[in-house]
């Protein structure tokens, strides 16, 4: 029963953040880091979020969009983004 | 009046520091308030330096600005962000605290904007709020009502549209009020986001809508994997076209000015030593370095432009998955592409990379991307022993070898890069999370002011210490004097020759003659000098009148085929950059890493010679 996350979610689609977690995320500089990263870029709660685009690559990077802004993110860092489902 | 005159010498020396989010139209606005009046510290490829200017208010009291690298937050995650939160809390060694903050909040993206603000109140220093863009967020549907979101901030706030001349008056005229140097903020709240949102619902602000801008549509075909991938390798090889067919005419023009003068100073001059220094050491020496000034100023002409059209985050994005194969990730092209300009900017972007082990493996490499300082070299010795002839339609047997020599060094970082990732592992994948800003049109005057100050920089470079040492070499090569019986050449007597002559038995044998020898010597400084160093090495072993003579078809004479090409391909590796090592050093710090960087160019570079010479010889005779 887990959050759908924001590497999972359909191609323009706009969705919401619940939250972020840090559990499976890719053992970088410290899981607390990476997520402290994804909400100081503006990966917060109750942001509208949208994947623009997926690589044709498994696990390679997405184009995102949050709010007003535009991000590319790896497969691991938007599997820490747990959407409203 | 009064408050002028009390404040007007305090005022002088006071420092402002802009602070925002990356791309929100900071360095727009800091160009459009000092105009040309500002410095860069170093060359800067991508905006990690700090710049300083000197601005008017509105009664034309001056302010020093300093410009700061974009952040996201106080807490920083990489170097560059690093810089910024240092100087604004005030633990820089090398600026001190600002007097007074301007916050940039960028209006198309609130939230976040006023993040940072809530995390900048906590510094207790006087803050003054920017929203900078309102026009664009006008043209989104988003109307802010000034009024009301300054009562909320409780901050002195004014409206700017960096873009428009007149735009950045009134943070002019707001500096003139002596009550927002004074006024002391409160402090900041625990949580910054809930700040963020409480401000924005007290003014009356929705959430930022997100718009189907037309960014998006570009990013359709710019970062699809296979147009987006053509257009950025058109795109690169378009950029290098330019460098070596666009900056022909005004080299010519360049070489033709300096053989003029040398020409009038010959008329002009009695002989003696100071027609020698003049025309020998300093026109000869100079000279040589002058004429690549258009190269350089072509290339970051196309990285300044593509930088500030935001296209630069979205090639590193495409380069993404190629870097990842060689254990790097797609933020190490930016720095390495500013190293094809000059090494120095490329190891100081790499600012920007938050993984430790990226950013080192990307210092190691990017004296491997051939800088424009070699472009000299290079020209210089395939213009002298490559023929000038068609191997094809459109194509150069002498462009060709050049373009060959860019992808060797290409090839050898790749190499590089990979024994790195087997000998000490790929290591954890690299943090992406990349901001792809929106395109716009780079502005005439901020790209303008950017190639000015390259050129600044490289004209102090060649006033400064490539004039001084070609001083200095040119009065190694010519005391102490040949007596009157001496047969060869006076510079052979001379202390320069002399020592050529010790080093020439280490680089005997990959070919080089101690000519050369001497040469490399002054080529520590900066590489672009050994060529200068040759010119005034031979214009002094000419004992013929062949003042101003090129000095191309003489090495072309005098050198076998195989030391020429030997010593193109120690310049691929180009080892002896002194100014490279020294930053490098102070990058990482400690004298490890220079250390190593200079061990293994040094043997990879003679390893390299001495096969290419011993080919060649074998191959040509």
């Amino acid at each position: 029963m887990s959050a759908p996350t924001l590497n999972e979610s359909q191609p323009k689609v706009w969705r919401r953040i619940s939250s972020l977690k840090s559990e499976g995320a890719p053992a970088d500089e410290g899981l607390g880091g990476l997520v402290k990263r994804l909400s100081d870029l503006g990966f917060v709660p109750h942001e509208r979020v949208c994947v623009l685009r997926r690589s044709w690559w498994k696990g390679g990077a997405l184009v995102v969009q949050v709010g007003n802004a535009t991000f590319a993110l790896r497969d691991s860092e938007a599997a820490c983004i747990e959407l409203v489902a | 009046m009064k408050s002028q005159v009390i404040d007007l010498n305090r005022l002088a020396q006071r420092r402002v520091a802009l602070v925002g989010n990356p791309n929100c139209g900071k360095s727009s606005l800091f160009n459009r308030l000092t105009g040309s009046q500002q410095k860069v510290a170093n060359y800067a490829g991508v905006t990690v330096e700090l710049k300083r200017g000197l601005m008017k208010t509105a009664q034309g009291k001056s302010i020093t600005l300093l410009d700061l690298p974009g952040t996201y937050t106080l807490n920083p995650g990489a170097e560059d962000e690093a810089v910024a939160c240092q100087v604004i809390r005030g633990e820089s060694l090398q600026e001190a605290a600002p007097d007074l903050v301007v916050a940039v909040l960028d209006a198309t993206r609130l939230r976040r904007s006023l993040r940072l603000l809530s995390s900048l109140r906590g510094l207790g220093l006087p803050l003054v709020v920017v929203l900078n863009r309102v026009d664009s967020a006008k043209a989104n549907g988003l109307q802010v009502d000034m009024k009301r979101l300054e009562h909320v901030l409780g901050l002195p706030l004014v409206a700017t549209v960096a873009v428009h001349a007149q735009g950045a008056d009134p943070l002019r005229t707001v500096l003139d009020d002596p009550l927002v140097w004074a006024a002391p903020t409160s402090p900041g709240g625990t949580n910054d986001d809930m700040q963020a949102l409480s401000w924005m619902l007290a003014a009356g602000l929705e959430q930022d809508e997100p718009v189907d801008g037309w960014s998006l549509k570009f990013d359709t075909v710019l970062l699809h994997p296979v147009w987006g991938g053509l257009i950025l390798m058109g795109l690169l090889f378009l950029i290098f076209q330019a460098v070596f067919a666009g900056a022909q005419a005004p080299m010519d023009a360049v070489k033709a000015g300096v053989a003029w003068l040398a020409e009038l100073l010959a008329q002009a001059l009695p002989e003696g030593l100071l027609k020698s220094l003049l025309i020998d050491g300093v026109l000869a020496g100079v000279g040589s370095v002058l004429v690549f000034l258009p190269q350089i100023l072509i290339l970051f002409f196309f990285i300044l432009v593509l930088e500030e059209s935001g296209y630069l985050p979205r090639a590193a994005l495409l380069l993404d998955r190629v870097m990842g194969s060689i254990g790097l990730s797609g933020r190490s092209f930016i720095p390495l592409l500013s190293s094809f300009a000059c090494a120095i900017p490329g190891i100081m972007a790499t600012r920007s990379i938050p993984n430790q082990r990226d950013r080192w493996v990307t210092i190691m490499i990017a004296p491997l991307m051939t800088c424009s300082a070699r472009l000299p070299v290079y020209a210089l010795l395939v213009g002298a022993f490559i023929p000038a002839m068609d191997v094809g339609p459109g194509l150069q047997l002498q462009g060709l070898v050049l373009f060959a020599l860019y992808m060797l060094g290409i090839v050898l970082a790749i190499a590089v890069a990979s024994i790195i990732k087997l000998w000490r592992g790929a290591g954890p994948v690299a943090q992406l999370m990349m901001e792809l800003p929106d395109y716009h049109w780079p502005r005439p005057t901020d790209v303008a002011l950017g190639l000015w100050q390259r050129a600044r920089i490289f004209l102090r470079n060649v006033g400064g210490i490539i004039l001084a040492l070609t001083v200095v070499l040119w009065f190694l090569s010519s005391f102490p004097a040949a007596p009157a019986g001496f047969t060869g050449a006076p510079i052979e007597y001379s202390l320069a020759g002399r020592m050529g002559k010790v080093l020439a038995v280490v680089f005997e044998p990959i070919g080089f003659n101690w000519q050369i020898a001497v040469a490399l010597i002054p080529g520590l400084a900066a590489r672009e000098v050994a060529v200068s160093a040759l010119g005034t090495v031979y214009a002094l072993s000419n004992t013929a009148d062949a003042v101003g003579a090129a000095l191309g078809p003489i090495i072309a004479a005098e050198w076998s085929l195989a030391t020429g090409m030997s010593l193109l391909v120690w310049y691929v590796f180009a080892p002896q950059c002194v100014a490279t090592l020294a930053t490098v050093r102070r990058e990482l710090g400690g004298w490890k890493a220079p250390a190593l960087m200079a061990v293994y160019l040094f043997g990879m570079a003679y390893a390299a010679s001495w096969l290419t010479y011993r080919t060649v010889l074998h191959w040509n005779t």
